[in-house]
């Protein structure tokens, strides 16, 4: 059979969570993916929200979860400038298994997911996108979903993303390695212009006595800077007899997503459309929270018969969740300008702040905590507010 | 001729991230590697931007 109701191009969280809903639904699912297997290469430096965040969309699993995250801490240029416990900060994932986990959902609604095979191109027709072509020949489809990732294939096809900017592109790479050294539960971030400027190096506690030690740069980097340099450098220092094991790199988009997420009955979700916290790189809760509210609109529309409610997805999008990206985006672009002195100060203010976040009310953010931090930089933040507004 | 970029097949890891940054969609990937096409306009984003530095000018 080579009709169906929902083709997803990609079987990461955004495309595999979307399937399952929508297989739920009742909906038929195809789930097209260009890798071999679910979850494998890891792309991800595997943190992401809490216990109680993933639970809004599909039951806790222990196989998922490494290690639950205990809180923060921010070393500039070598010292520890501040480290806070924060109870609930999230968790740090077998990514692999999370993305196996959510596959297994889906294929239990009914989805199918073929593997190692790639979508080529769109099939246009007269009201938008009758299927796709792909290494297994023609797909037809009712709705057509973009989850394909930073590279945004499907996306660039239909006009609705561009290729990646420079300065919208964080590229980073990660080691695992077995030490004891900064593995207390805490997410520990080195920053400063000595250690990596225009970026940061985490390191992050995995299980097994593991932990992930990655650095990644913001985009527009001087010629010839990379994030290997200073994770080379840093290990050296902090690691220097450990064996590197499994290394992990990737491209994050640290833009601010389109506003138009759909053309006709294609929308795009997850990092595909650019939905990634532009501090952090992070991008799961995002994915899932976008992919839900999609899903939602895509069962409205098929049922009704009409593409209309599609239209619902990118307006959602732009409300809180895409504002919230630009706050994030405005500080990142402070942050990987400043000098050392502001970084520290910058970071103090964003614990004080991380602290008071209450994440039962994932959108009611303790805007006060930030008054130090706009205070320092009302200069540079001033030119920033059209476009907070309206942009 | 103008320059054109090649990816060293034995360090490439496949994630992609030159793919997402080429402005003339000239790269390839699958899961694990990337190829440059004759579409290459020689700009060298890719070769600032790839992590792994196992993208330079094509030698021949």
């Amino acid at each position: 059979m080579n009709k169906y109701d929902v083709i997803i191009s990609g079987a990461s969280v955004a495309g595999l969570y979307s399937g399952y809903k929508l297989a739920k639904a009742g909906m038929s699912v195809l789930i097209i993916d260009r890798r071999a297997e679910i979850g494998n290469p890891v792309r991800c430096g595997e943190a992401t929200g809490n216990r109680r965040e993933i639970e809004r969309f599909f039951p806790y699993d222990e196989s998922y979860i490494a290690r639950d995250l205990t809180g923060l801490a921010v070393h500039v240029n070598g010292s520890e400038e501040l480290s806070v416990e924060i109870p609930d900060t999230g968790v740090i994932l077998r990514r692999e298994k999370f993305e196996q986990y959510i596959a297994n959902l889906a294929k239990k609604a009914g989805a199918t997911i073929t593997l190692d095979e790639t979508v080529t191109g769109l099939i246009e027709s007269e009201t938008g996108y009758s299927g796709v072509n792909s290494s297994m020949g023609y797909i037809t489809g009712k709705f057509i979903v973009a989850a394909d990732g930073a590279e945004s294939f499907l996306g660039r096809e239909a006009g609705l993303t561009s290729h990646l900017k420079p300065r919208d592109a964080y590229t980073a790479l990660q080691y695992r390695i077995k030490s004891d050294k900064f593995n207390d539960g805490k997410m520990h971030f080195f920053s400063g212009n000595q250690s990596i400027p225009n970026g940061y190096i985490w390191v992050f506690p995995k299980d097994n006595g593991e932990v992930s030690v990655g650095a990644g740069l913001f985009g527009s980097h001087k010629k010839g800077e990379k994030a290997a340099t200073y994770l080379d450098a840093f290990m050296a220092e902090h690691y220097a007899n450990c064996k590197k094991s499994m290394l992990i790199t990737g491209c994050a988009p640290i833009a601010v997503s389109p506003k138009q997420l759909t053309k006709a009955n294609l929308l795009i979700v997850g990092d595909a459309a650019r939905m990634v916290n532009p501090l952090t790189a992070g991008g799961i809760m995002n994915a899932l929270e976008a992919a839900d509210l999609m899903g939602d609109c895509i069962i409205e529309a098929h049922r009704k018969g009409s593409l209309k409610p599609l239209d619902r997805y990118s307006k959602k999008w732009n409300g809180t969740p895409r504002f919230i990206q630009k706050v994030f985006f405005v500080i990142k672009d402070i942050y990987s300008q400043s000098p050392d002195e502001e970084i520290i100060a910058t970071a103090q203010a964003a614990a004080k702040f991380l602290a008071k976040l209450d994440r039962s009310k994932l959108f009611t953010l303790p805007f006060s905590a930030l008054f130090p931090m706009i205070r320092l930089y009302s200069g540079r933040f001033i030119k920033w507010i059209p476009w907070l507004i309206k942009g | 001729m103008k320059t054109k970029y090649e990816v060293d097949p034995d360090g490439c890891t496949g994630c992609g991230g030159c793919a997402a940054l080429c402005p003339v969609s000239a790269i390839e990937v699958d899961a694990i590697l990337a190829t440059i096409t004759d579409e290459c306009i020689g700009c060298g984003i890719c070769a600032d931007f790839c992590p792994v530095s196992v993208i330079d000018r094509r030698k021949s």
